[in-house]
């Protein structure tokens, strides 16, 4: 069945016009349930109605016509004709004759609605809503407000990542460096979630995963989710700027960027979308690197690559339970439209996780031991991502998913304790900056080496085995 | 010992018929005001009247189909003409999300609907399997395409132009009330 092609229509008329023809018919046969309507899916409601009201079959309405055209007889299985109610073809070819909506009600409805219901925005006229009211937020009540925009969990996470690059650094000894990094990185990340937040609400709503989200419940308004962003992002930016060095305000400042206005819209386009993401998780620990070194040296590099090759088993196995939402909501993720390739990049990042963890000891960033643990460690994800590549279900891609939440601090966590030293003192230093979270006396703060100490120390130091099992067990040889 | 499972099992029956006649009566009652179309309140399902609270912000629980929840802008009295042309964009907003996702959820949930009678009538009713489904999900991504770029290019010039207005209104709102 041939349509003739349409000249482009604008988006919003377009899509107004389809909605009302939908949303008429819907509205009056809902107006003869409208108590059932929230006890019935979606589903029931949508074979209710077609039962109900002939007025779906065989109408004039293009929409219609071409959804029901398989009903009788065709021999399509999938919805892959070009009659299907879905190609750019069948969008309204009588646009022009019956949109005469106007600005006034997109809607049409025929319900003998009560005098609340029409107080009801538009759209919203064909079921019993409960409305509640949502007052400013207070002071105290803002807070868990504003940990809901940064995602407090999962930036706090990733700045972990950030300190953990800037504990891998050989004289990682500054630890007002490291808190003006750690409050830096977290205002940027803030940042890039709150931007998130506020451009994605009508999306959330739709995935059971952040239905609940703070803007999606209109908990605040989006100037001030926008605010709050804009200025966490500023200081973030300003204090890496000022109190760490202008290149890692810069990298902050891209993977802020890459994150709100790339990452966030291609997830709607391409699935390439994974990749620029995948960048995004890459950045934060060369932060930390280029907080001590101001400057990105292959170490910074490999560090990023290991967070890199990590965000795809990470993210793919959580996109394949998310298969059915992603596809209603309109993301385009691998998952969905090319399920063998989602389990086969994780499977291909897991195996490239096994070169980049012993390129760590090659590089003099830590002893060869991390080769074996990390590996270790690296095998069981691969297990995992092997396992999902085989079976491609949801319980392997759970397995997988919390598998490699418990991946990345394990192996952060193992690169830091077979940190190379050069010294003993720098040992002290490594093992303090492993600790992290915990105070460190000054007292081990170390006095700059000479060039000449430090390589002729490193000469000595050929016995590796050593230094993991006791650490005033290596000697200084002057 | 066996006294003692009678005498459980006895009460667990009367809880079960008591249980019943109540469950019955709730749709007994529940059928019975499905036929007047005022909203229904009970004790736990309450809600604000939005007739009597023009002046609050209103929040309601999501739509079924669409999943987006419905706001009522607060109306003060003498609302200055920028004040209610403000609020009348938001609902404009509003209206245009609402719009595209009711239609959208309704075409998924049709074709989901459609897939699986399909796919049931060739394998005699058995439930569908999630690699067949992998293939409609694949399907519907591809075809909504250009009118999923369409609504979210529409949406960010919607969503980031409300801005600048909202912070004119929160300024007149602080400028006023000072």
């Amino acid at each position: 069945m041939l349509h003739r092609v349409n000249p482009v229509i604008s988006g919003a008329r377009l899509i107004r016009s389809e909605g009302s023809r939908i949303h008429s018919r819907l509205s009056s046969s809902c107006t003869h349930s409208l108590h059932r309507l929230q006890n019935k899916s979606p589903l029931a409601l949508l074979q209710g109605s077609s039962r109900g009201s002939g007025a779906l079959r065989g109408s004039r309405v293009t929409f219609t016509r071409a959804s029901f055209s398989s009903h009788n007889g065709s021999a399509a299985i999938l919805p892959t004709e070009a009659n299907n109610i879905f190609s750019r073809d069948n969008q309204d070819q009588d646009d022009s004759a019956t949109n005469s909506s106007g600005t006034a009600g997109f809607f049409t409805t025929s319900s003998s609605a009560s005098a609340s219901s029409s107080l009801a925005p538009e759209g919203f006229r064909d079921y019993n809503i409960r409305w509640k009211e949502v007052k400013m937020p207070t002071l105290t009540g803002v807070v868990p407000i504003y940990m809901d925009l940064a995602k407090a969990r999962l930036g706090a996470l990733v700045t972990l990542t950030t300190m953990s690059g800037y504990a891998m650094t050989p004289a990682a000894d500054d630890l007002s460096t490291l808190f003006s990094l750690t409050v830096g990185t977290a205002l940027c990340i803030t940042s890039a979630n709150a931007y998130n937040q506020f451009v994605e609400p009508p999306y959330d709503a739709q995935m059971s995963r952040t239905r609940n989200r703070v803007l999606v419940r209109k908990a605040v308004s989006p100037l001030h989710a926008w605010s709050f962003a804009t200025a966490t992002g500023l200081g973030g930016i300003g204090i890496l700027a000022t109190m760490v060095n202008p290149l890692t305000a810069a990298l902050g400042a891209a993977n802020l960027v890459l994150y709100a206005a790339v990452y966030t819209p291609m997830k709607r386009m391409s699935i390439v979308n994974t990749w620029v993401g995948s960048v995004v998780g890459a950045l934060p620990p060369m932060m930390g690197w280029a907080a001590c070194t101001n400057s990105l040296g292959p170490e910074a590099w490999l560090l990023g690559l290991i967070l890199y090759a990590w965000q795809f088993p990470h993210f793919n196995s959580l996109a394949w339970n998310l298969r059915a939402d992603y596809s209603k909501a309109g993301y385009r993720m691998m998952s969905v439209t090319d399920p063998k390739l989602n389990a086969r990049v994780s499977l291909r990042y897991s195996l490239a996780l096994i070169p980049l963890v012993t390129l760590a000891p090659y590089l003099d960033m830590t002893t060869w031991w991390f080769a074996v643990d990390g590996n270790i460690v690296n095998a069981v994800m691969l297990a995992g991502a092997a396992n999902f590549w085989r079976k491609r279900d949801d319980k392997s891609a759970r397995q997988l998913f919390f598998g490699s939440l418990i991946y990345l601090p394990v192996v952060l966590a193992l690169m830091m304790l077979h940190k190379k030293v050069k010294k003993a003192e720098d040992e002290a230093e490594a093992n303090a900056a492993a600790a992290l979270t915990s105070v460190v006396s000054t007292s081990s703060a170390v006095v700059e080496e000479d060039d000449d100490e430090y390589e002729y120390v490193d000469v000595d130091e050929d016995d590796d085995e050593e230094h993991h099992t006791s650490p005033t067990s290596v000697q200084k040889k002057l | 010992m066996n006294s003692l499972r009678t005498r459980t099992a006895t009460t667990a029956i009367r809880i079960c018929r008591r249980h019943a006649s109540s469950s019955a009566k709730a749709t007994a009652s529940k059928a019975a005001a499905s036929a007047s179309t005022e909203p229904l309140l009970t004790k736990k399902r309450e809600s604000l009247d939005p007739a009597q609270n023009k002046d609050k912000f209103l929040v309601g629980n999501p739509h079924p189909v669409s999943n987006l929840r419905p706001v009522l802008y607060p109306i003060p009295a003498n609302e200055p003409k920028e004040d209610r042309l403000f609020r009348e964009r938001c609902e404009r907003v509003d209206a245009f999300n609402q719009n595209f996702w009711v239609n959208n959820n309704a075409m998924f949930n049709k074709a989901k609907a459609e897939f699986e009678e399909k796919v049931r009538a060739t394998n005699g009713n058995q439930p569908v399997t999630t690699d067949e489904l992998s293939v409609f999900y694949k399907d519907f991504l591809d075809k909504a395409y250009e009118r999923q770029l369409n609504y979210n290019k529409q949406w960010w010039i919607e969503n980031i132009g409300l801005l600048l207005p909202a912070a004119k209104a929160a300024v007149r709102k602080w400028t006023s009330r000072s």
